[in-house]
């Protein structure tokens, strides 16, 4: 029987903490009748517009791709960082050649225009 | 890593420095076509110097057994370069009047067949993957090219799902043999294989990897039924780059299967060598069927491309099906190497010509762009009707040798692969129809009313000469013919020495 | 049963197959695009998993998962970049509706 005792205090306690602590914040917190932020998602910062299936510009997702694209590099800069005291200077010289490379293609992006916001 | 290693791959490094170059050279003075096509081009001629250059000296595995240049590698290197040669070539024709750049157009080509180098000589199961990555990414850029046109876009998007979708089949196809095997090295792979014991069933992981990379691997070189993608991705990619599709990566595949079939999976051969078989028979016939229907040229040669597919894997099949050891083993490679090497010669002309014809904006590739063709450019029909006879199959061309090898080699296999050539031969008549029907309208139709002359430049005609000339000559003139054929016997062999020894 | 490398390679069975049919049964690009993310994920999964059961592995493991990620990335890269020029042109991301050459 004690077992039931259990659950059915277990049951009590759990369903009176969930009134508790609404009516305990109830009674604590200020009551601004007619604050516009206090319904929004995000209280603070720059009020939201547009409904949440708004669109973005596709000039968005151009820097977008160029980000992953170069984001994902540094995966092969974090492998280098953990080998790099067997490697020093093939590795520093090899490096140079990767980053560079990289370089390359972010410059022949700049210079095709495609960093020009449109 | 070591001097002689860079020294062995010098070729690969040196397209990639050529792409790279191009790029500079684009940012420094832009939009000059002429300096990026005729640094592309000198450099792909001293590229395959250099190729032959390094096969002088014996084959030698490098990065630890990473990668190998051997004569199978060097004679795919050679074919690469040439197809990007014959690309380049083709290109500015049909490139320039639609105010398509070059400079794009030849550093997306040479890094992707920097990625067929690479898996030319890939000794390893992650080279191998990224070096076919290497391959497909640009070839999806290409397909796209004309990004302004609908049907090249809509073609680029079709090419890039069902790309990718086999890419990670495969990907995973080899994360399972890895796994299981316990090494990405081909070798060993092969070695932990040679020890199963050959009359058990496999183990179910690895009987699942080996499904998925046949399904991964007959995707990229589309054979019925992993074939969907082809007609759309070639009917909608500007013409020179379908031209390069149907070929570069196509052998690029093949030279995958070499490395990973016949090098790595040799030992149990016996559990793929069915699905060979019927894949071939099924791709050879579809092929055929459904080009017999097509009334656009382009989208008839992706028909015939796929029908191609299944004659170059009869070399396959033929290796596969015969016995251990035997003669036919090394005339099925052989005639893989050999068919690979006149069918990207004689489809790379076949889709030159039909690039020349595009030269003015807003000409199709329907049939009816060829009707009277014979008296309107003489020599493009002339030169049209000697790559479909080749194509065909109608001696003395390049083609008829190709096929005359791959069909000996299946008799020579016996079993069930002497039917395939059987049903091999029978296609190449039912093909004759849909090919020498082109040949008609360009010989026996009036020109319609409409027609304006056809305008070559110098490029696209070195480009067509280079095609004509090769398509005759290895067909025609013995001293190529045998050269060809010694050159793919010493890489056939350097495959089949390997699979032996283990 | 939980633990072993077996149900770590069922767990990434299971998502191949439901990427799988995420792919098949979509005609949404970009959902085609996030399912074949999916699969490649399901075969990094697997291979982190055989490295992380099998000591001999672990090194091998740990490149050949950064390096499918890489390759992940830069596919989904240019699959974007193509999605975004056909948007241009056809003003849908719903592939059936490609089909000019179809007709």
């Amino acid at each position: 029987m004690t077992g039931l005792w259990y659950i059915l205090g277990f049951a009590f306690a759990g369903i009176s903490f969930v009134f508790l602590t609404i009516g305990v914040s109830w009674l604590l917190s200020h009551r601004h009748k007619g604050d516009r932020h206090k319904g929004l998602p995000y209280e603070s910062g720059i009020d939201t517009y547009g409904d949440t299936w708004g669109r973005f510009g596709l000039s968005f997702y151009i820097y977008a791709l160029l980000f992953v694209a170069f984001d994902i590099e540094v995966i092969f800069i974090y492998l280098w960082a953990l080998v790099f005291r067997d490697v020093l200077v093939g590795g520093l010289v090899s490096m140079a050649i990767f980053v560079g490379i990289l370089l390359l293609g972010l410059g022949y992006a700049w210079r095709k225009g495609v960093l020009t916001w449109r | 890593m070591t001097e002689t290693d860079l020294v062995a791959i010098s070729p690969l490094i040196f397209v990639i420095a050529l792409a790279m170059l191009i790029i500079v050279a684009d940012i420094i003075w832009p939009d000059r076509d002429d300096i990026s096509t005729g640094l592309t081009v000198a450099g792909l001629l001293v590229g395959a110097g250099l190729t032959v250059l390094v096969a002088q000296s014996e084959a030698r595995e490098i990065f630890a057994g990473a990668y190998v240049v051997d004569p199978l590698t060097s004679f795919l290197d050679v074919l690469f370069l040439a197809i990007a040669l014959v690309t380049v070539l083709v290109a500015p024709d049909y490139l320039r009047p639609r105010g398509l750049p070059m400079a794009e157009f030849t550093a997306t080509l040479l890094f992707a067949i920097s990625g067929a180098m690479l898996i030319s000589g890939s000794r390893d199961l992650l080279v191998l993957f990224l070096g076919l990555e290497l391959l497909v990414l640009p070839g999806y850029m290409l397909a796209g090219y004309a990004k302004r046109d609908g049907y090249s876009t809509e073609g680029a998007i079709k090419y890039f799902l069902l790309g990718s979708f086999s890419s990670a089949i495969f990907l995973f196809g080899l994360a399972l043999t890895w796994g299981f095997t316990g090494t990405t090295r081909i070798r060993e792979v092969a070695a932990s294989l040679a020890q199963l014991d050959t009359a058990s069933a496999l183990a179910p992981a690895l009987l699942m990897g080996l499904a998925l990379l046949t399904t991964g691997v007959a995707f990229k070189i589309a054979a019925v039924p992993f074939h969907y993608w082809t007609p759309d991705a070639y009917q909608g990619s500007p013409t020179p780059v379908t031209g390069y599709l149907s070929v570069g990566p196509k052998v690029a595949a093949f030279a995958l299967i070499l490395r990973l079939f016949v090098e790595a999976l040799a030992p149990i051969k016996a559990d793929w060598t069915p699905v060979v078989i019927v894949l071939a028979a099924i791709t050879m016939t579809l092929g055929n069927l459904v080009a017999l229907t097509q009334d656009n040229v382009k989208r008839m040669l992706a028909y015939s491309s796929i029908a191609h597919t299944g004659y170059i894997m009869v070399g396959l099949a033929a290796y596969a099906g015969a016995p251990v050891g035997s003669e036919a083993e090394r005339a099925g490679l052989e005639g893989l190497l050999f068919y690979s090497v006149a069918y990207a010669f004689m489809n790379l002309g076949a889709f030159a010509i039909v690039s020349a014809l595009q030269h003015r904006r807003g000409v199709t590739s329907q049939i009816e762009t060829f009707a009277g063709l014979g008296r309107r450019a003489p020599w493009a029909a002339i030169l049209m009707t000697l790559f479909l006879l080749s194509l065909t199959g109608i001696p003395p061309t390049a083609g008829f040798f190709a096929k005359a090898y791959v069909v000996l080699a299946a008799v020579q296999a016996g079993g069930w692969v002497s039917v395939l050539a059987v049903i091999a031969v029978l296609n190449a008549a039912a093909a004759a129809f849909y090919y020498l029907r082109v040949v008609v309208f360009m010989f026996m139709r009036d020109p319609p009313e409409t027609a304006r002359p056809v305008l070559t430049g110098t490029m696209m005609r070195a480009g067509l000469a280079i095609t004509a000339v090769m398509t005759i000559f290895i067909g025609l003139v013995p001293p190529v013919t045998s050269g060809v054929i010694e050159f793919a016997r010493v890489a056939a062999e350097v495959l089949l020495v390997r699979t032996a020894g283990g | 049963m939980s633990g072993s490398l077996q149900s770590y390679l069922i767990l990434s069975a299971l998502l191949f197959a439901i990427g799988t049919f995420g792919f098949l049964a979509r005609r949404n690009a970009i959902a085609m695009l996030m399912s074949i993310e999916l699969m490649l994920n399901a075969v990094n999964l697997s291979i982190v998993a055989f490295g992380a059961f099998i000591p001999a592995l672990r090194g091998d493991a740990a490149i050949i998962a950064l390096m499918v990620m890489a390759v992940a990335a830069a596919e989904a890269t240019v699959g974007l970049a193509i999605v975004i020029a056909i948007y241009r042109n056809s003003r849908t991301p719903l592939v059936d509706e490609y089909d000019r050459m179809r007709q």
